[in-house]
């Protein structure tokens, strides 16, 4: 292991890398408070992961700790408008996660580009939401999907009747088999079941969506993209994916989710959000995406320090310091202590007059 | 290898069954020991709650799991239900005494274990409910007078019928789906859509 790894937990090394990344195309950092006037929340709550609150009171006005950032940052653009922005940010978030009864301090990386419709801006935020995975580990992959394609076809399906919620519910389960008998059974015509069963690599699959989607300009799109991938080989292991969707009314284009080997949900999400900025007034075309930190762990044993070097009342405060110099002078890494705490190891356990012999 | 969360109980047998006439074949299963996991070099399974085997997937202890419908409606994991089984069916229903009429003048006493399907159906019908938790033994309720209505699976109906029960409503048909861990699927797709190719042609045998 590396002498970053042994300093730096593998969050912390992601956090560097990426911010070097990020500044390295541009982007500024972005800091911010803790918390946020309650009301911007509870008018977009659909667009949080989850939409209980810690709040408080200060000095009359509800205030939340916050569950997310990029509402912080559309909120403050929209005030003061400098585009394009290009911001990332390291920042703690206040949620109960998944399956947790408890509010938690969730870190959270990410970053937004705003003002910017281009084809570049599009593949620029994709491929560094490829490299921040690289980043982490080369065993990843980086899912795409598009909901210019996914919420024209779900409107199509609810004009013959079907439940628009039950129908999303089926895309997001991969449940092609359901969602044939759903369109079977309200005669609705369309290729939905065969695209959302399918899972392959971006290139392999724009064949597949020309010939379903043939007049589609979001199937065009995601063609320009997979185009520009693979001609600077970043297309490896990027697939495309129409089980994820988000939610309709925040997200309006290109979507992708992150995952890394062995992790079981997903690390990294985001998309085009321009429904969003149009809910502060702002007519303009807005990516990012957001890096969930708490799941970069350690995958091996925690590394341990080289060597216990025991001292008793007996060694001097200067002896013991002697000892220390000369042993993390040889690039070993020592802790100093009366006793041998129970719940850690050592490669070598001296004591200070062997050290200092 | 793929690790598959199986079901204890009649349905994680004739699961078994069809995972071995599939090519997923396990004889160590079959020797009496007190092991709780047996693998192969293809797939690893052990056999959990029936209710927990949806936690186990979505977490990615396991690759894949089955599950009744009942249990992922009521639970709602986020895992990808990628086939219907077509084994362990029965359905979702609202059964009471026979004599039992709703005059809908007070909130409905719903006994069951299904406590958010069983709000959810009743939201769609607009009727106001008192839901009682149970986790078993659900037919008593009513016949006790703890409750107006069960919500609860029924398969041939005669548990119903010897405790003088009957089905006032179907909600919904129940059987086993093969679920997977979403990051799973994702970097295991080849074994696991093979496997699922291999389970389909056994579902229409």
């Amino acid at each position: 292991m590396n002498e970053n790894s042994y300093v730096m937990t593998p969050a912390e090394q992601t956090v560097s890398k990426c911010a070097k990344l990020y500044t390295d195309y541009g982007y500024r950092r972005f800091l911010m408070n803790k918390f946020e006037d309650y009301a911007l929340y509870a008018e977009n709550k659909s667009f949080l992961v989850d939409d209980r609150l810690l709040t408080f009171t200060d000095g009359g006005k509800l205030k939340a700790l916050k569950p997310d950032i990029t509402l912080s940052i559309v909120k403050n653009l929209a005030k003061d408008q400098h585009l394009p922005l290009k911001v990332f940010y390291n920042e703690t978030v206040y949620r109960i996660k998944k399956g947790d009864r408890e509010f938690g301090e969730l870190r959270q990386m990410g970053l937004e580009l705003i003002g910017d419709d281009s084809l570049y801006a599009i593949t620029e935020v994709v491929s560094l939401a490829k490299a921040t995975l690289d980043n982490i580990s080369q065993q990843n992959i980086l899912d795409i999907s598009h909901m210019g394609i996914l919420s024209a076809l779900i409107d199509q399906a609810c004009e013959y009747g079907i439940d628009r919620e039950d129908l999303i519910a089926l895309i997001s389960q991969k449940n092609a088999d359901g969602i044939k008998a759903m369109l079977a059974q309200y005669a609705c015509p369309g290729p939905l079941a065969t695209l959302v069963a399918a899972y392959s690599p971006i290139s392999e699959m724009i064949p597949l969506l020309l010939e379903l989607l043939p007049e589609s300009q979001a199937v065009r799109e995601l063609e320009q993209v997979a185009q520009v991938l693979q001609s600077l080989e970043l297309d490896k292991n990027v697939y495309l994916d129409f089980s994820l969707l988000h939610d309709i009314g925040y997200y309006n284009g290109i979507i992708f989710k992150g995952y890394l080997k062995d992790v079981p949900v997903a690390v990294l999400s985001g998309g085009r959000y321009d429904p969003l900025l149009d809910r502060f007034g702002l007519k303009t075309a807005a990516l990012g995406f957001a890096l969930y930190l708490d799941y970069v762990r350690y995958n091996d044993v925690l590394p341990e320090t080289d060597v216990l070097l025991l001292y008793s009342a007996e060694d001097s405060a200067l002896s013991v310091a002697q000892a220390m110099r000369k042993l993390t002078a040889l690039g070993k890494h020592v802790m100093a202590a009366t006793q041998a705490p129970a719940n850690r190891s050592f490669s070598e356990i001296l004591n200070v007059k062997e050290v200092l012999a | 290898m793929i690790k598959i969360a199986l079901p204890k109980g009649r349905l994680g047998d004739k699961v078994l069954a069809m995972f071995e006439n599939a090519g997923y074949a396990c004889p160590e299963i079959h020797t009496p020991s007190r092991k709780l996991v047996f693998s192969t070099d293809k797939v690893s399974y052990f056999f959990v709650k029936p209710s927990d085997v949806p936690i186990y997937v979505e977490r990615g202890v396991a690759d894949i799991g089955v599950a009744g419908s009942d249990i992922l409606v009521e639970h709602e994991p986020d895992v990808y239900s990628l086939l219907d089984l077509g084994i362990g069916k029965c359905r979702l229903c609202v059964a009471a005494k026979e004599d039992f009429e709703d005059d809908f003048a007070n909130p409905l006493r719903v006994a069951t274990k299904f406590r958010n399907t069983a709000a959810k159906y009743y939201a769609s019908c607009g009727r106001t409910i008192d839901i009682i938790k149970l986790n078993g033994s659900i037919e008593l309720a009513p016949i006790l007078g703890l409750s107006d209505v069960i919500v609860d699976i029924v398969e041939t109906g005669t548990t119903l019928k010897e405790n003088g029960l009957v089905v006032k409503q179907a909600i919904m048909p129940i059987s086993a789906r093969l679920i997977a861990n979403k990051s799973a699927y994702k970097f295991n797709s080849a074994e696991i859509t093979e496997l699922l190719d291999n389970l389909q042609a056994q579902r229409e045998v």
